[in-house]
Protein backbone atom coordinates (compact mmCIF):
# COMPACT_ATOMS: atom_id res chain seq x y z
CA UNK A 1 0.00 0.00 0.00
CA UNK A 2 1.40 3.30 -1.25
CA UNK A 3 1.47 6.65 0.98
CA UNK A 4 0.53 10.00 -0.88
CA UNK A 5 4.44 10.70 0.23
CA UNK A 6 5.72 7.53 -1.12
CA UNK A 7 3.55 7.82 -4.79
CA UNK A 8 5.41 11.89 -4.51
CA UNK A 9 8.69 10.75 -4.19
CA UNK A 10 8.39 8.37 -6.84
CA UNK A 11 6.96 11.09 -9.24
CA UNK A 12 9.24 13.74 -8.37
CA UNK A 13 12.51 12.19 -8.13
CA UNK A 14 15.03 12.78 -10.98
CA UNK A 15 15.27 9.72 -13.54
CA UNK A 16 17.10 8.97 -16.35
CA UNK A 17 16.46 7.88 -19.42
CA UNK A 18 17.97 4.35 -19.92
CA UNK A 19 16.33 2.75 -23.16
CA UNK A 20 15.01 5.75 -25.25
CA UNK A 21 11.35 5.13 -26.92
CA UNK A 22 12.06 4.25 -30.75
CA UNK A 23 12.35 6.97 -33.57
CA UNK A 24 9.21 6.17 -35.01
CA UNK A 25 5.66 5.45 -33.52
CA UNK A 26 4.68 1.95 -33.74
CA UNK A 27 1.57 1.28 -35.16
CA UNK A 28 -1.07 -1.90 -33.50
CA UNK A 29 -4.10 -2.18 -33.54
CA UNK A 30 -5.45 1.47 -34.53
CA UNK A 31 -2.89 3.02 -31.84
CA UNK A 32 0.63 4.84 -32.46
CA UNK A 33 2.38 3.11 -29.39
CA UNK A 34 6.06 3.83 -28.29
CA UNK A 35 7.31 3.63 -25.08
CA UNK A 36 10.70 4.14 -22.83
CA UNK A 37 12.24 2.89 -19.55
CA UNK A 38 13.66 4.91 -16.94
CA UNK A 39 15.70 4.68 -13.70
CA UNK A 40 16.24 7.45 -10.57
CA UNK A 41 19.26 8.62 -10.88
CA UNK A 42 20.73 8.37 -7.34
CA UNK A 43 18.31 5.42 -5.95
CA UNK A 44 17.09 2.18 -6.74
CA UNK A 45 13.80 2.57 -8.67
CA UNK A 46 12.75 1.46 -12.16
CA UNK A 47 9.63 2.66 -14.22
CA UNK A 48 8.76 2.75 -17.56
CA UNK A 49 6.28 5.30 -20.02
CA UNK A 50 3.73 4.60 -22.62
CA UNK A 51 2.96 6.61 -25.01
CA UNK A 52 -0.21 6.03 -26.84
CA UNK A 53 -2.41 8.33 -29.50
CA UNK A 54 -5.17 7.20 -31.11
CA UNK A 55 -4.59 7.18 -34.83
CA UNK A 56 -8.90 7.89 -35.35
CA UNK A 57 -8.29 10.99 -33.01
CA UNK A 58 -5.22 11.98 -32.77
CA UNK A 59 -6.51 14.29 -29.98
CA UNK A 60 -7.11 10.95 -27.92
CA UNK A 61 -3.83 10.02 -26.81
CA UNK A 62 -2.21 8.98 -22.99
CA UNK A 63 1.50 9.30 -21.81
CA UNK A 64 1.68 7.63 -18.57
CA UNK A 65 4.77 7.15 -15.72
CA UNK A 66 4.70 3.24 -14.53
CA UNK A 67 6.41 2.42 -11.55
CA UNK A 68 8.25 -1.40 -11.44
CA UNK A 69 8.71 -2.57 -8.05
CA UNK A 70 11.98 -4.87 -7.45
CA UNK A 71 9.90 -6.79 -5.21
CA UNK A 72 6.53 -7.28 -6.74
CA UNK A 73 5.35 -7.84 -10.06
CA UNK A 74 1.96 -5.40 -9.71
CA UNK A 75 3.55 -2.06 -11.42
CA UNK A 76 2.08 1.18 -10.21
CA UNK A 77 0.55 3.43 -12.59
CA UNK A 78 1.81 6.97 -10.27
CA UNK A 79 0.75 9.65 -13.76
CA UNK A 80 -1.26 9.71 -16.91
CA UNK A 81 -1.25 12.59 -18.80
CA UNK A 82 -4.50 12.71 -21.12
CA UNK A 83 -5.76 14.63 -24.02
CA UNK A 84 -9.49 15.04 -24.55
CA UNK A 85 -11.57 11.83 -24.92
CA UNK A 86 -15.08 12.29 -23.83
CA UNK A 87 -15.22 12.75 -20.09
CA UNK A 88 -13.84 11.91 -16.61
CA UNK A 89 -15.45 11.30 -13.24
CA UNK A 90 -13.27 11.09 -9.94
CA UNK A 91 -14.62 8.98 -7.83
CA UNK A 92 -12.73 9.60 -4.97
CA UNK A 93 -11.51 12.60 -3.27
CA UNK A 94 -13.92 14.37 -5.10
CA UNK A 95 -16.70 13.96 -7.20
CA UNK A 96 -15.55 16.75 -10.17
CA UNK A 97 -16.17 15.86 -13.84
CA UNK A 98 -13.63 16.45 -16.59
CA UNK A 99 -14.26 17.25 -20.21
CA UNK A 100 -11.12 18.20 -21.67
CA UNK A 101 -7.63 17.06 -21.49
CA UNK A 102 -6.70 16.22 -17.79
CA UNK A 103 -3.82 14.82 -15.83
CA UNK A 104 -4.50 11.32 -13.82
CA UNK A 105 -2.22 11.03 -10.68
CA UNK A 106 -1.84 7.99 -8.39
CA UNK A 107 -3.51 8.52 -4.52
CA UNK A 108 -3.60 6.51 -1.17
CA UNK A 109 -7.28 7.35 -0.98
CA UNK A 110 -7.64 5.41 -4.75
CA UNK A 111 -6.04 2.27 -3.59
CA UNK A 112 -7.66 2.46 -0.39
CA UNK A 113 -10.80 2.48 -2.15
CA UNK A 114 -10.18 -0.29 -4.24
CA UNK A 115 -9.92 1.80 -7.30
CA UNK A 116 -7.50 2.23 -9.87
CA UNK A 117 -4.55 3.87 -8.21
CA UNK A 118 -4.46 6.68 -10.78
CA UNK A 119 -8.31 7.04 -10.61
CA UNK A 120 -8.39 10.88 -9.86
CA UNK A 121 -7.52 13.20 -12.09
CA UNK A 122 -7.19 16.68 -12.40
CA UNK A 123 -8.11 19.10 -15.79
CA UNK A 124 -5.41 20.97 -16.54
CA UNK A 125 -4.33 23.68 -19.55
CA UNK A 126 -0.92 22.73 -19.95
CA UNK A 127 -1.22 20.76 -23.08
CA UNK A 128 -3.70 20.39 -26.00
CA UNK A 129 -1.63 18.39 -27.76
CA UNK A 130 0.55 14.92 -27.67
CA UNK A 131 3.61 16.70 -28.41
CA UNK A 132 2.51 19.11 -25.65
CA UNK A 133 2.09 16.38 -23.43
CA UNK A 134 5.23 15.47 -23.99
CA UNK A 135 7.20 17.93 -23.08
CA UNK A 136 4.83 18.56 -19.96
CA UNK A 137 5.28 14.97 -19.06
CA UNK A 138 9.29 15.57 -18.63
CA UNK A 139 9.00 18.19 -16.45
CA UNK A 140 6.24 17.00 -13.98
CA UNK A 141 8.08 13.59 -13.91
CA UNK A 142 11.63 14.96 -13.76
CA UNK A 143 13.05 13.40 -16.56
CA UNK A 144 16.68 14.51 -18.01
CA UNK A 145 17.76 14.73 -21.04
CA UNK A 146 14.96 15.08 -23.33
CA UNK A 147 17.07 15.51 -25.79
CA UNK A 148 16.78 13.07 -29.01
CA UNK A 149 13.43 12.34 -27.75
CA UNK A 150 11.38 15.71 -27.64
CA UNK A 151 11.37 17.97 -30.90
CA UNK A 152 12.98 20.84 -30.29
CA UNK A 153 10.00 22.47 -32.99
CA UNK A 154 7.49 21.50 -30.63
CA UNK A 155 8.68 23.17 -27.65
CA UNK A 156 8.83 26.19 -29.71
CA UNK A 157 5.32 25.82 -30.96
CA UNK A 158 4.04 24.47 -27.65
CA UNK A 159 1.44 26.75 -25.35
CA UNK A 160 3.66 25.48 -22.30
CA UNK A 161 3.21 27.87 -19.36
CA UNK A 162 -0.69 26.26 -18.73
CA UNK A 163 -1.37 25.23 -15.19
CA UNK A 164 -3.58 22.16 -13.64
CA UNK A 165 -6.40 23.55 -12.07
CA UNK B 1 -44.42 7.72 -11.77
CA UNK B 2 -44.39 4.04 -12.82
CA UNK B 3 -40.69 2.54 -12.51
CA UNK B 4 -40.83 2.60 -16.23
CA UNK B 5 -41.53 6.25 -16.40
CA UNK B 6 -38.95 7.04 -13.86
CA UNK B 7 -35.92 5.30 -15.78
CA UNK B 8 -36.76 6.42 -19.15
CA UNK B 9 -36.70 10.20 -17.43
CA UNK B 10 -33.25 9.48 -15.93
CA UNK B 11 -32.03 7.58 -18.56
CA UNK B 12 -32.45 10.31 -21.39
CA UNK B 13 -31.32 13.37 -18.88
CA UNK B 14 -27.88 11.13 -18.83
CA UNK B 15 -27.38 10.28 -22.53
CA UNK B 16 -25.89 12.26 -25.05
CA UNK B 17 -24.64 12.17 -28.13
CA UNK B 18 -21.72 14.48 -29.50
CA UNK B 19 -20.57 14.74 -33.40
CA UNK B 20 -16.81 14.06 -33.30
CA UNK B 21 -16.57 13.47 -37.17
CA UNK B 22 -18.54 13.20 -40.05
CA UNK B 23 -21.05 10.18 -39.46
CA UNK B 24 -19.41 9.17 -36.10
CA UNK B 25 -21.01 10.54 -32.96
CA UNK B 26 -19.98 9.57 -29.79
CA UNK B 27 -22.45 8.60 -26.81
CA UNK B 28 -21.76 10.07 -23.43
CA UNK B 29 -23.22 7.57 -20.58
CA UNK B 30 -22.48 7.20 -17.08
CA UNK B 31 -20.41 4.36 -17.55
CA UNK B 32 -16.86 5.05 -16.12
CA UNK B 33 -13.65 2.33 -15.98
CA UNK B 34 -12.14 1.82 -12.98
CA UNK B 35 -9.98 4.96 -13.09
CA UNK B 36 -13.06 7.31 -14.10
CA UNK B 37 -12.74 7.87 -17.31
CA UNK B 38 -15.93 7.48 -19.81
CA UNK B 39 -16.45 4.38 -21.25
CA UNK B 40 -15.90 5.06 -25.42
CA UNK B 41 -18.64 4.42 -27.43
CA UNK B 42 -18.96 5.70 -30.69
CA UNK B 43 -21.98 5.49 -33.26
CA UNK B 44 -21.07 5.30 -36.75
CA UNK B 45 -24.04 5.80 -39.35
CA UNK B 46 -23.58 4.18 -42.58
CA UNK B 47 -25.79 6.09 -44.83
CA UNK B 48 -26.57 3.49 -47.67
CA UNK B 49 -27.75 0.76 -45.20
CA UNK B 50 -29.81 1.03 -42.00
CA UNK B 51 -26.64 -0.37 -40.29
CA UNK B 52 -25.39 1.23 -37.10
CA UNK B 53 -21.87 0.29 -36.16
CA UNK B 54 -21.39 0.33 -32.22
CA UNK B 55 -17.31 0.93 -31.91
CA UNK B 56 -14.47 2.30 -29.43
CA UNK B 57 -12.01 2.87 -32.56
CA UNK B 58 -9.37 1.27 -30.55
CA UNK B 59 -9.75 3.11 -27.50
CA UNK B 60 -10.60 0.03 -25.17
CA UNK B 61 -7.09 -2.20 -26.73
CA UNK B 62 -5.03 1.40 -26.31
CA UNK B 63 -6.34 1.59 -22.35
CA UNK B 64 -5.60 -2.17 -22.21
CA UNK B 65 -2.16 -1.75 -23.27
CA UNK B 66 -0.93 1.02 -20.90
CA UNK B 67 0.82 -1.51 -18.79
CA UNK B 68 -0.90 -5.14 -20.06
CA UNK B 69 1.26 -6.71 -22.37
CA UNK B 70 -0.90 -9.05 -24.64
CA UNK B 71 1.01 -12.32 -24.35
CA UNK B 72 0.05 -15.36 -27.13
CA UNK B 73 -1.89 -16.85 -23.98
CA UNK B 74 -4.00 -13.52 -23.15
CA UNK B 75 -4.46 -12.81 -26.87
CA UNK B 76 -6.65 -16.09 -26.41
CA UNK B 77 -8.38 -14.88 -23.59
CA UNK B 78 -8.93 -11.30 -25.24
CA UNK B 79 -10.66 -13.28 -28.18
CA UNK B 80 -12.57 -15.63 -26.12
CA UNK B 81 -14.03 -12.39 -23.98
CA UNK B 82 -14.71 -10.35 -27.98
CA UNK B 83 -16.55 -13.47 -28.99
CA UNK B 84 -18.73 -14.16 -26.07
CA UNK B 85 -19.75 -10.68 -25.51
CA UNK B 86 -21.24 -10.92 -29.65
CA UNK B 87 -18.56 -8.23 -30.50
CA UNK B 88 -15.93 -8.00 -33.34
CA UNK B 89 -12.82 -6.34 -33.63
CA UNK B 90 -10.85 -4.99 -37.07
CA UNK B 91 -7.59 -3.48 -36.55
CA UNK B 92 -8.33 -2.49 -32.86
CA UNK B 93 -11.68 -1.27 -33.07
CA UNK B 94 -14.38 -3.15 -31.19
CA UNK B 95 -17.55 -3.23 -32.67
CA UNK B 96 -21.12 -4.72 -32.63
CA UNK B 97 -23.38 -4.01 -35.46
CA UNK B 98 -26.62 -3.24 -35.27
CA UNK B 99 -30.14 -1.55 -36.52
CA UNK B 100 -31.70 1.45 -34.98
CA UNK B 101 -34.40 -0.87 -33.86
CA UNK B 102 -31.85 -2.76 -31.69
CA UNK B 103 -29.67 -0.14 -30.74
CA UNK B 104 -30.33 0.03 -26.84
CA UNK B 105 -29.56 -3.27 -26.12
CA UNK B 106 -26.72 -3.23 -28.10
CA UNK B 107 -25.14 -0.46 -26.73
CA UNK B 108 -25.68 -2.15 -22.98
CA UNK B 109 -23.82 -5.46 -24.68
CA UNK B 110 -21.25 -3.84 -25.99
CA UNK B 111 -20.76 -1.59 -22.87
CA UNK B 112 -20.94 -5.02 -20.73
CA UNK B 113 -18.05 -6.22 -23.28
CA UNK B 114 -15.48 -3.44 -23.13
CA UNK B 115 -15.84 -3.48 -19.60
CA UNK B 116 -15.17 -7.41 -19.61
CA UNK B 117 -11.50 -6.86 -22.19
CA UNK B 118 -10.87 -3.44 -19.68
CA UNK B 119 -11.02 -5.19 -16.75
CA UNK B 120 -8.40 -8.60 -18.29
CA UNK B 121 -5.95 -7.34 -16.07
CA UNK B 122 -7.38 -8.12 -13.08
CA UNK B 123 -9.26 -10.97 -13.86
CA UNK B 124 -8.06 -13.15 -16.12
CA UNK B 125 -4.88 -13.75 -14.64
CA UNK B 126 -6.78 -17.35 -13.20
CA UNK B 127 -8.25 -18.07 -16.99
CA UNK B 128 -4.50 -17.73 -18.53
CA UNK B 129 -3.00 -19.82 -15.51
CA UNK B 130 -5.54 -22.48 -16.36
CA UNK B 131 -5.30 -22.64 -20.00
CA UNK B 132 -1.28 -22.31 -19.60
CA UNK B 133 -1.41 -25.95 -17.75
CA UNK B 134 -3.71 -27.22 -19.93
CA UNK B 135 -2.10 -26.03 -22.92
CA UNK B 136 1.15 -27.23 -21.67
CA UNK B 137 -0.05 -30.83 -20.85
CA UNK B 138 -1.48 -30.82 -24.32
CA UNK B 139 1.75 -29.82 -25.64
CA UNK B 140 3.78 -32.08 -23.50
CA UNK B 141 1.15 -35.31 -24.67
CA UNK B 142 1.79 -34.83 -28.16
CA UNK B 143 5.61 -33.46 -28.58
CA UNK B 144 7.04 -36.43 -25.75
CA UNK B 145 4.32 -39.08 -26.77
CA UNK B 146 7.41 -41.68 -27.66
CA UNK B 147 8.71 -40.95 -24.32
CA UNK B 148 8.10 -42.75 -21.33
CA UNK B 149 6.65 -40.02 -18.77
CA UNK B 150 4.71 -39.57 -15.71
CA UNK B 151 2.51 -36.81 -14.02
CA UNK B 152 2.58 -35.68 -10.50
CA UNK B 153 4.96 -37.99 -9.35
CA UNK B 154 6.18 -37.81 -5.97
CA UNK B 155 10.11 -38.99 -5.98
CA UNK B 156 10.84 -38.82 -2.05
CA UNK B 157 8.33 -41.65 -0.62
CA UNK B 158 8.28 -40.20 3.00
CA UNK B 159 7.66 -36.51 1.59
CA UNK B 160 4.88 -36.19 -0.75
CA UNK B 161 4.63 -33.07 -0.48
CA UNK B 162 7.54 -32.35 -3.02
CA UNK B 163 5.81 -33.35 -6.16
CA UNK B 164 6.99 -33.14 -9.82
CA UNK B 165 4.63 -32.22 -12.37
CA UNK B 166 6.09 -34.53 -14.85
CA UNK B 167 8.98 -36.93 -14.89
CA UNK B 168 10.47 -37.78 -18.00
CA UNK B 169 12.39 -40.70 -18.40
CA UNK B 170 15.52 -40.49 -20.69
CA UNK B 171 18.21 -43.35 -21.26
CA UNK B 172 20.57 -41.18 -18.76
CA UNK B 173 18.47 -39.22 -15.83
CA UNK B 174 15.13 -38.26 -15.42
CA UNK B 175 14.07 -34.74 -16.54
CA UNK B 176 11.55 -33.12 -13.96
CA UNK B 177 9.40 -30.69 -15.47
CA UNK B 178 7.45 -27.88 -14.36
CA UNK B 179 5.03 -25.35 -15.50
CA UNK B 180 5.44 -21.95 -14.09
CA UNK B 181 2.82 -19.20 -13.68
CA UNK B 182 3.16 -17.23 -10.80
CA UNK B 183 5.66 -16.68 -8.15
CA UNK B 184 3.98 -19.25 -5.87
CA UNK B 185 4.56 -22.27 -7.59
CA UNK B 186 8.04 -20.55 -8.79
CA UNK B 187 9.01 -20.59 -5.04
CA UNK B 188 7.36 -23.76 -4.81
CA UNK B 189 9.77 -25.53 -7.74
CA UNK B 190 12.63 -24.02 -6.48
CA UNK B 191 11.98 -25.52 -2.70
CA UNK B 192 11.32 -29.09 -4.36
CA UNK B 193 14.33 -29.05 -6.59
CA UNK B 194 16.59 -28.10 -3.34
CA UNK B 195 15.17 -30.74 -1.16
CA UNK B 196 15.93 -33.18 -4.21
CA UNK B 197 19.56 -32.14 -4.89
CA UNK B 198 20.09 -31.84 -1.03
CA UNK B 199 18.56 -35.79 -0.83
CA UNK B 200 21.22 -37.25 -3.36
CA UNK B 201 18.58 -37.69 -6.12
CA UNK B 202 19.97 -37.57 -9.84
CA UNK B 203 17.86 -35.46 -12.62
CA UNK B 204 17.30 -33.10 -15.04
CA UNK B 205 15.45 -29.87 -13.76
CA UNK B 206 13.34 -28.09 -16.59
CA UNK B 207 10.81 -25.20 -15.90
CA UNK B 208 8.33 -23.97 -18.87
CA UNK B 209 7.27 -20.68 -18.41
CA UNK B 210 3.49 -19.14 -18.60
CA UNK B 211 5.48 -15.30 -18.49
CA UNK B 212 9.03 -15.27 -16.90
CA UNK B 213 8.71 -11.26 -16.97
CA UNK B 214 5.65 -12.01 -14.50
CA UNK B 215 8.26 -13.28 -11.62
CA UNK B 216 10.22 -10.92 -9.58
CA UNK B 217 13.62 -10.91 -10.08
CA UNK B 218 14.36 -12.73 -6.62
CA UNK B 219 11.89 -15.48 -7.86
CA UNK B 220 13.26 -15.80 -11.29
CA UNK B 221 17.24 -15.69 -9.43
CA UNK B 222 16.76 -18.82 -6.54
CA UNK B 223 14.86 -20.38 -10.06
CA UNK B 224 18.02 -20.41 -11.97
CA UNK B 225 20.03 -21.73 -8.91
CA UNK B 226 17.46 -24.34 -8.82
CA UNK B 227 17.13 -26.12 -12.29
CA UNK B 228 19.59 -27.14 -15.24
CA UNK B 229 16.72 -25.70 -18.10
CA UNK B 230 14.30 -23.02 -18.07
CA UNK B 231 12.03 -21.81 -21.18
CA UNK B 232 11.53 -18.51 -20.67
CA UNK B 233 7.88 -18.65 -22.43
CA UNK B 234 5.64 -21.50 -23.19
CA UNK B 235 6.28 -20.48 -27.61
CA UNK B 236 9.82 -21.22 -26.81
CA UNK B 237 9.27 -24.43 -25.12
CA UNK B 238 6.74 -25.56 -28.24
CA UNK B 239 9.47 -24.91 -30.59
CA UNK B 240 12.42 -26.23 -28.96
CA UNK B 241 10.96 -28.37 -25.92
CA UNK B 242 11.67 -31.85 -28.50
CA UNK B 243 15.02 -30.43 -29.87
CA UNK B 244 16.22 -30.06 -26.01
CA UNK B 245 14.86 -33.78 -25.16
CA UNK B 246 16.99 -35.55 -27.86
CA UNK B 247 19.70 -33.81 -26.56
CA UNK B 248 19.56 -35.04 -23.17
CA UNK B 249 18.36 -38.20 -24.16
CA UNK B 250 21.41 -39.05 -26.95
Amino acid sequence: MYTDEEIEHLINCRKIIVEKPKKEMIVERGTERNGMLLAAKDEQYSFQVFMRQLIAFPERFSIGLVYNPSDSPDKLILLRCNGAHGEHKNKVIDNVTIPGCHIHRATNAAIVEGLAAEAHAKATDAFFSYEQALIYFFQIANIEDSMGVINPVWIMSSLFGGTEA
Amino acid sequence: MSIIESLSKQFNSQIALKLVRPDIQQLFVPLYHEDGDMVDIFLNENPQSNIIKVCDHGMTLMRLSYSYDLTPARERVLQRIISENGMQELNGNLYIDCTSENLYPTILQFAQGVAKVSSMRVHTKEMVRSMFYDMLSENILEQFSDFSFERNVTPIEDRSYLEVDYRIDTPHRPIFLYGVANSDKAKVVTISCQAFLLSGLKFTGWVVHENWDDLTNKDRTFLTNAVSKQFTTFQQFKLEGRRFLDSEAA
